[in-house]
């Protein structure tokens, strides 16, 4: 198959760079500008005979015939004047560099990049070939960009069960790399038939998203407009979502915030520090004041979806069990939203060390007396399983069980089971400090069975502890650093 | 040095225990708390009891209050009650209110400094008990009510993050232990050494080591009756004595499972001899001489170990009388008897260190294997292999006995003597660093413990979190207390009525 053949090549070439010191992440951004630069050219002639968005002096045209010290710095002048533009544009070349030191490797891929009509390329493909590089890319642990990408089946299984209809908002406050909207986008694709007018508003104005590390923002926008996502503002926002209250309101928001006190800011963007991000956010809609991110972008997640909006967010334990600010964020939480679904995942399908994590499904209600939770559903998907990020990945099977448990079609009818279990709003409030880390089913690795788990999977097991028990001694320094 | 806002007070003048007292009789709270059901030190709640079991006077309590207990103060058994209840009159009832927050207060007296102080001036020897009026005079810095509760919010940040380590190093603690049981059980099954196994090719297999020791089990049984015949004096005509050796059962291998390539099944009858200890004289016992080695010297982790309270010794004479009973270096020794199956101490093996010396008791057997590596079989004797084995012996008896004639009949899987010493250095590889390991979560645990208390020394100094400019401060509060204590004094004692659980939300 051509398009077989195509990935391939890129893929192979992605192998002759990296030889030459340019590493995944750096291949992927410049084949982000290229085959942009490629698929504006193609746009603009027939049978698109779209209005053109690129100067001349930057185009394709004037960067394919070149070579050498010219190419060079035709390709320097290209990236830097791009960057200076505004909207999709912008959000893709800002503070763009070019990484490729020999012109003659720049000027091979340009002409393997030439010689392929892109625009007409099956979307799925060229989502494909980026996907996968992503996904490689994440997977060089050292360069951190793995904390940008979620596991893929995992965002399947989410989307799944939380069914996004056709004409309805959805936001990411921490898009990454831009894999829930994809999914998102699949899904409504595949279960509607759409008119020409949701088609319409699928593309443009279905998705919004925040990330606040550059390079991250541009694979996102680049991802989404290989998909046929875009909008001429650029659905993502460069910046930190959590500075101010939500303007706008959303139906959905499903996300999966980075995990750790602060991002990374080392990755791809060799920038050094793109922005300061603050730790501690005041904010007049917040339930309390904390340094924890991920409570608050739990905080700041409620607070974007319209009244009767449904979340799903990605949350480490520490969400669960901590004291203080996180005991109030609970019981509030629990109070104003209808909290009706826990899935503690399991460890080992993260890039982060030291994380477990899971997944909480709410809805926002209005202001009430009353609380709106009345049942949480949990599902242990954690316990006796062991996953690993090369040779045993999660799949999306090993999510079915919990999507037929959840059953989407109508949430008020479910049974319990082995691994699902249902606790009642007056449950969770007796446990000290209304405490979510939720467990029933005995460790295998604990026990003393007759099963004795083999030696690597306790020794990973162990590991795992421990960079748990890492991370939490961690926070505790930095907590008692920070005053 | 004390931070802006606050100021120091004694307990005293702050908190004043309740004098509630309750006839039983009347009782319809389903709740008892008495000393045993407060845990120490960590404040936290084991149990409760019935109170209608409950038969004198106790004190009432609501939620909110904060319950000491003044018996033993060293305990230090301090509880916020998240529930209505009676107690035990040995504890004292701090009744909540909105000046103060109680749960400052709570963590207040579960620091070091006060739990120094009240056992210090507890008074009694038997029963020591702290009085009221003692720990009034406990002087503590006291924050504007805002900071306190900011205090409180931060702190149960930290310990909830604290706790989280700890169980995450608890739990890598005992999955250690599993850790080491599972090596074992992958060593003796060969998988440790597969690679070795793909790079040395073929050594002597184990089945030509097993005819070697066969034949050197012979070789010696002859020589013994030989020398039985000449200290009788006979001298036998033929070799038809020879006849009347009894070779080492082979063992039965019915649905064992496949062994890597050279390896052999052999029974320990096969390849080694067992020696039962002699029962020597306890009224012998002295406070020197030489050592006599008994099960208690058998430790867990396979060494011998010898202390103050675990060794005895016989005279020097006893040695000179059974110098077959004497061991010494590098010997495998197993216990033969215990009280249950517990603790894999019936049939725990130990290997003597170098220059050990010492008689072997009843009870506990010498292991000496030929020609097969003594390290390996310790290890093997550790393994899953030889626990199923000891388990599946005698059942339903109350002591649990082991027979050297039923461990001759224990099959266990042989290798090739190469692969064995490859075996035992792996398996010693990875208990070097499971031992570290073990060394470190060890150490980090009791570290994590003084963490606490340094967090709330901290705390307590102020220095946890910022002073807000902003909130009234404490001299106020104060003057508040004073006004509310002296006004109570003139009203008529009444009786404080029950809240629910659902307030104590808003006063803490």
């Amino acid at each position: 198959m051509a398009n077989g053949g195509l990935v391939q090549k890129l893929w192979n070439y992605c192998n002759v760079l990296r030889d030459d010191g340019v590493s995944y992440g750096d291949y992927v951004e410049q084949l982000t500008y290229l085959l942009f630069l490629k698929m504006a050219d193609e746009l603009c002639r027939p049978p698109f005979n779209r209005p053109v968005i690129i100067p001349a002096e930057c185009d394709w045209n004037a960067l394919r015939n070149k070579d050498g010290s010219e190419l060079e710095t035709q390709y320097r002048k290209t990236l830097d004047n791009l960057g200076k533009k505004s909207g999709m544009l912008g959000v893709i070349f800002r503070k763009s560099q070019n990484k490729i030191q020999d012109p003659a490797k720049l000027r091979r891929l340009i002409e393997l990049i030439n010689d392929e009509t892109w625009v007409g390329l099956d979307v799925d493909v060229k989502g494909e070939i980026y996907e996968g590089l992503l996904q490689k890319n994440a997977e060089d642990i050292k360069s951190g960009a793995g904390q940008y990408f979620t596991p893929r089946p995992l965002i399947k299984a989410m989307v799944e069960v939380m069914r996004p209809q056709p004409e309805q908002t959805i936001a990411d406050p921490a898009c990454g790399t831009g894999g829930f909207f994809l999914s998102e986008h699949d899904y409504i694709f595949k279960n509607y038939q759409l008119d020409r007018d949701q088609k319409e508003f699928l593309k443009s104005r279905t998705f919004k998203g925040w990330e606040i590390v550059d390079s991250a923002a541009r694979l996102c926008v680049m991802n989404l407009y290989l998909h046929g996502i875009e909008n001429e503002e650029s659905p993502v926002i460069v910046g930190d979502s959590l500075l101010s209250q939500p303007s706008e309101h959303f139906d959905m928001v499903l996300t999966n915030p980075p995990f750790g006190k602060k991002s990374s800011i080392t990755i791809m963007n060799g920038d050094g520090k793109a922005s300061k991000e603050s730790l501690t956010y005041e904010r007049p809609d917040f339930w309390a004041t904390t340094s924890n991110k991920q409570l608050n972008f739990l905080q700041h997640v409620k607070s974007m979806l319209k009244i009767e909006g449904h979340a799903a967010i990605v949350v480490p334990d520490n969400v669960l069990f901590e004291g203080g600010a996180g005991e109030t964020i609970r019981k509030s939480l629990l109070h104003e939203c209808d909290v009706h679904t826990l899935l503690r995942l399991p460890t080992g399908i993260f890039y982060a060390q030291g994380v477990k994590a899971n997944v909480l499904f709410f809805d926002r209600k209005a202001a009430s007396k009353e609380p709106w939770t009345k049942n949480l559903w949990i599902y242990d998907l954690r316990t006796n399983q062991h996953f690993t990020l090369k040779t045993n990945t999660l799949q999306f099977e090993d999510l079915k069980d919990f999507i037929r448990c959840y059953n989407p079609e109508n949430r008020n009818v479910r049974e319990e089971s082995e691994r699902f279990k249902c606790y009642t709003y007056d449950d969770l409030m007796q446990r000290d400090k209304v405490n979510l880390d939720i467990f029933w089913l005995k460790d295998e690795s604990l026990e003393d069975s007759e099963n004795l788990p083999d030696p690597d999977v306790i020794a990973q097991e162990i590991a795992e502890n421990l960079e748990v028990a890492l991370e939490q001694f961690s926070l505790v320094y930095e907590g008692l650093k920070g005053e | 040095m004390i931070p802006k806002g606050s100021i120091i007070v004694t307990l005293g003048e702050i908190i004043e225990p309740s004098k509630e007292r309750t006839d039983p009789n009347k009782m319809d709270y389903p709740v008892y708390v008495g000393l045993e059901h407060i845990e120490k030190g960590t404040g936290k709640l084991l149990s409760f009891g019935d109170s209608s079991q409950i038969k004198s006077t106790k004190s009432n309590f609501y939620t909110g209050d904060l319950l000491y207990g003044k018996l033993r103060p060293n305990l230090n058994k301090v509880w916020l009650a998240d529930r209505n209840g009676i107690c035990s009159t040995d504890i004292l009832v701090f009744p909540h209110g909105d000046r103060l927050s109680n749960k400052f207060l709570f963590y207040r007296l579960l620091s070091h400094d006060f739990v120094k102080y009240a056992s210090q001036n507890a008074s009694g020897v038997e029963l020591p008990r702290v009085s009221y009026k003692n720990i009034a005079k406990f002087p503590i810095i006291l924050p504007p009510l805002p900071e306190q509760h900011r205090i409180v919010a931060k702190i149960e940040e930290l310990f909830t993050q604290l706790d989280a380590g700890v169980a995450a190093l608890t739990t890598a603690l005992a999955q250690l232990e599993y850790y080491r049981k599972s090596i074992l059980k992958a060593a003796v099954e060969g998988c440790l050494t597969e690679e070795w196994r793909r790079s040395h090719g073929t050594t002597e297999s184990a089945n030509a080591l097993l005819n070697s020791v066969l034949k050197r089990k012979y070789d010696s049984w002859q020589r013994d009756q030989f020398n039985k015949f000449i200290k009788k004096g006979i001298r036998p005509k033929d070799e038809r004595w020879k006849l009347k050796y009894q070779s080492p059962q082979s063992p039965e291998i019915v649905n064992y499972p496949d062994l890597p390539k050279g390896w052999t099944w052999v029974s320990w009858d096969q390849i080694g001899y067992s020696q039962n200890g002699r029962s020597f004289p306890s009224k012998e016992y002295q406070s020197n001489g030489i050592k006599l080695l008994r099960p208690g010297n058998l430790y867990k982790n396979g060494s011998v170990s010898w202390n103050e309270d675990n060794t005895r010794y016989l005279p020097e004479i006893y040695a000179k009388e059974s110098p077959e009973y004497i061991i010494k270096s590098n010997e495998i020794v197993m216990n033969l008897t215990a009280q249950s199956l517990k603790d894999e101490f019936l049939g725990r093996v130990c290997l003597t260190s170098e220059g050990e010396y010492c008689l072997l008791n009843q009870r506990i057997a010498r292991l000496t294997p030929l020609d097969v590596s003594k390290r390996y079989l310790f290890w093997l004797f550790k393994s899953n292999i030889f626990r199923t084995f000891v388990n599946g012996l005698n059942t339903g008896s109350l002591i649990q006995h082991m027979f050297t004639s039923q461990l001759k009949e224990f099959i266990l899987p042989l290798p090739p003597l190469a692969e064995q010493h490859a075996i035992v250095n792996e398996i010693e590889r990875r208990f070097t660093i499971i031992d570290e390991t073990e060394k470190t979560i060890q150490q980090s645990l009791a570290q994590a413990e003084r963490l606490r208390q340094s967090i709330l020394k901290r705390a307590f100094e102020g220095k946890l979190v910022p002073q807000d400019p902003r909130d009234e401060p404490a001299s106020l509060l104060l003057e508040r207390i004073k006004k509310e204590k002296a006004a109570a004094k003139t009203q008529k004692k009444t009786t404080r009525s029950g809240k629910s659980k659902t307030t104590q939300q808003g006063l803490i």
